[in-house]
């Protein structure tokens, strides 16, 4: 017995199939045919006896059959797919897509077809009533809308769930184009599908849509759609089924944008940060206006707004009724005339209302109640975000001037208390000795030391004070500071002439923080220092300039002493660089604190020479600053 | 004796080391305030040190800097280098550069006169 299968053992399978199938010896003789193809074709068993493949092709058809014979016969193969018309025993035409393989067939070699039924003519041509049972039933069950029109864009059937979709009973749209239910966006989209399928490029795709139901509102839906051709080949129609994806789509791209924005360090420019926060969250909900408003200052900001529209205002009422988020509907005139929806969503700094997001709408229903759940817990989440990162930048802050502290008692006092150390333990060598002179060496080398002790601690004190006090800024007259600047070091110097000539116009402002005067007297303190004459002449000139849209004030001092080789002037302004043991102020923190004052003023301090091509005739420090 | 070279860009320090160290019998022959200086005046001398005394924490040029320098100008293979951090990874670096020889600060200056006698006999 042979252990081969035999067409009896597949006959049960090939009998619930839908397409048919029929097997085909010496070219034309079927040998086998299933119940499908005996249910669709009308044909009987006994029929074939007298029937040969040719004869169910249809007469324009067959010359396919004829050539694919001729490959065959050369020993070649044929394409595995064709398309051909098959003619059923009461006459009718089906347009079928067929496949065909070689086999061995009771021990003969033979040709096994499959084939199904692609025309959509017998559909359409059934009763509406017919039609429509039959889809209601294939679509009842499931979410999906269907739609099917002619090739003219004429509606020919909308099933109750595509119906449900758009809000409009079946009677309402039955003569209405699907075209006509489109987002602006999704017309070009859906035109060049359609030109797609008609040119054969496509024969069926998935793409999504966006239409807008009776409310006004836009719905993304992902469309599996696909033509619908006559017996012929020829379209007819195109077919679509509709999953509306509207709710998982605006989940998904909201979690999407907050990945997007969850590092604010990444986006260097917080004002555009923002504009692209309501650009996305606009996209997200289809609104055609909005605002993000946050600690008094306006971040974005998309449409019109009514001239009376306060922001301030908003944010005080929200705080005052408590609630997180509002939904306006109807006539949201307090936004602007034309706006019929409103989602204003508070945003918590210190978990206290600081500002909102607001979207807006001319479309009175936009948004979904499932909306404001996600608008709301966005807003808390990149306020969240937000917060963190202020947080986060403010730990930094402190882990550096934590850092400081650390490094100037562990690395100056250490290296003090070595030196007082040591001078101690020469002391003690040469107690014994009549070595005055080396005596009063190390005592004066001690207190030298035990001083400088004392000059890092009021350093450590004013750091802390800078600390405290850095964040402080406001509108400062740069006249009175300078004077007192000026005062205080010339009596610093009492063994010096000091001649300080300031050109600055009288009441010039500037914003800084209380603390300017100090990091001027440690300017003037350098320039009166570091030039050896007994006579010293500093010039200081205040400059207003202009950059971009930015006022700012330049103040330079000008000095005429020994000067700073180009490639060591940026390294008087780090921690620990003392160049050539100038500026050491303590532990080498004079400029270093300069520096980090007018940063914290968003200003900008730097050195260039007096006489541009040569170091050694003096230096200029040049402090920019806002101008107030 | 040994024959030391001092490399710290602080005055009170050099002056110790200069003072404590001569207690001890040894002889300061150069000190500098950083490493370039450093590496410039020891190139000139007439015979390498038999100690550099090297901190790490300087300005411009830090210690581990300096001894790579000193590793091209093959002054490590001259010269004993007494190496002074307190940071382990620090120590790591410098002993792959070939320094054997560490101390951390506060220290005795005697006894670091004691300690340079051990290492040179």
């Amino acid at each position: 017995m042979s252990d081969k299968h035999t067409i009896t053992d597949f006959e049960e399978f090939f009998d619930i199939t839908p397409m048919s199938i029929i097997i085909v010896q010496d070219i034309h003789k079927i040998v086998y045919a299933n119940r499908s193809f005996f249910d669709s074709t009308g044909y009987t068993f006994e029929d074939l006896d007298d029937t040969t493949l040719t004869d169910l092709i249809h007469e324009e058809d067959r010359h396919i059959i004829q050539e694919r014979i001729e490959i065959l016969e050369s020993g070649e193969q044929p394409e595995k797919t064709m398309q051909l018309r098959i003619i059923s025993k009461d006459g009718n035409v089906a347009l079928s897509r067929i496949t065909a393989h070689d086999i061995t067939f009771n021990d003969k070699r033979s040709r096994i077809l499959t084939g199904i039924n692609i025309s959509a003519q017998p559909l359409i041509e059934q009763t509406p009533e017919l039609v429509s049972s039959l889809l209601q039933t294939l679509t009842t069950h499931s979410e999906l809308g269907f739609w099917v029109d002619d090739i003219n864009d004429h509606t020919v059937f909308i099933n109750d769930r595509m119906c449900e979709y758009l809000g409009f009973p079946l009677d309402e749209i039955r003569t209405r184009s699907v075209t006509d239910f489109f987002h602006p966006d999704s017309r070009e989209l859906y035109y060049q599908v359609l030109k797609e399928r008609t040119e054969g490029k496509l024969t069926s795709s998935s793409y999504e849509l966006i239409l807008i139901n009776k409310e006004g509102r836009p719905n993304t839906y992902r469309v599996v759609g696909s033509l619908l051709y006559d017996r012929y080949g020829t379209p007819i129609g195109s077919v679509g089924f509709f999953t509306n994806i509207e709710a998982t789509k605006k989940l998904s791209l909201t979690v999407s944008v907050l990945n997007k924005y969850a590092l604010f360090s990444r986006f260097k420019d917080l004002s555009s940060f923002w504009e692209n926060v309501l650009i996305d969250l606009s996209a997200i909900y289809h609104a055609d206006g909005g605002m993000i408003f946050l600690d008094g200052e306006v971040l974005a900001k998309q449409g019109s707004f009514d001239k009376n529209f306060n922001p301030q205002d908003i944010l005080e009422d929200l705080a005052k009724k408590g609630e997180n988020i509002i939904h306006c509907q109807g006539k949201c005139k307090h936004t602007s005339e034309d706006t019929n929806s409103v989602v204003t969503s508070v945003l918590h700094l210190n978990q206290l209302p600081a500002g909102f997001i607001l979207l807006s709408s001319k479309i009175e229903n936009l948004f979904y109640p499932e909306d404001l759940d996600l608008i709301l817990a966005f807003s808390s989440q990149i306020s969240l975000n937000y917060e963190h990162h202020f947080l986060y930048l403010q730990s930094e802050e402190e882990r550096d001037f934590a850092s400081i502290l650390l490094d100037i008692l562990s690395h100056d006092f250490l290296n003090a208390n070595t030196s007082v150390h040591g001078y101690l333990e020469l002391l003690d060598q040469y107690a014994e000795t009549e070595d005055t002179e080396k005596f009063k060496s190390f005592i004066k080398r001690s207190m030298s030391v035990v001083e400088r002790s004392e000059r890092i601690l009021q350093t450590v004190q004013q750091l802390t004070k800078i600390q405290k006090e850095r964040k402080t800024r406001k509108t400062i007259t740069i006249g009175p500071i300078l004077d007192n600047a000026i005062d205080v070091q010339k009596s610093m110097f009492y063994d010096k002439t000091v001649d300080v000539k300031v050109t600055c116009t009288k009441n010039l402002k500037i914003i800084a923080g209380d603390l300017l005067q100090n990091v001027f007297e440690n300017i003037i303190s350098n320039g009166i220092k570091y030039t050896y004459d007994k006579e010293v002449k500093l010039k200081i000139e205040c400059i207003e300039i202009q950059e971009e849209d930015e006022q700012l004030v330049e103040i330079k001092f000008i000095d005429y002493g020994m000067g700073i080789p180009d490639k060591d002037k940026p390294l008087f302004f780090k921690r620990l660089s003392r160049g050539d043991n100038r500026f050491q102020s303590g532990s080498g923190l004079g400029l270093y604190m300069a520096r980090v004052l007018i940063n914290s003023y968003n200003g900008t301090i730097r050195f260039e020479n007096r006489v541009q091509a040569d170091h050694t005739k003096g230096s200029a420090v040049i402090i920019t600053l806002l101008r107030g | 004796m040994a024959t030391i070279f001092i490399i710290d860009d602080e005055e009170t320090i050099q002056f110790l080391y200069k003072e404590g160290l001569s207690l001890g019998g040894h002889k300061i022959i150069g000190t500098a305030h950083n490493g370039s200086k450093a590496i410039e005046d020891i190139n000139k001398l007439k015979k390498y040190p038999d100690i550099i005394i090297l901190d790490h924490r300087m300005p411009i040029k830090n210690g581990l800097d300096t001894l790579k320098e000193m590793k091209q100008y093959k002054i490590i293979a001259k010269s004993i280098i007494l190496f002074i951090t307190a940071d382990p990874t620090v120590r790591e670096e410098a002993s792959k550069l070939g320094v054997t020889s560490f101390i951390q600060k506060q220290f005795s200056i005697i006894k670091l006169g004691k300690m340079i006698s051990e290492i040179i006999k």
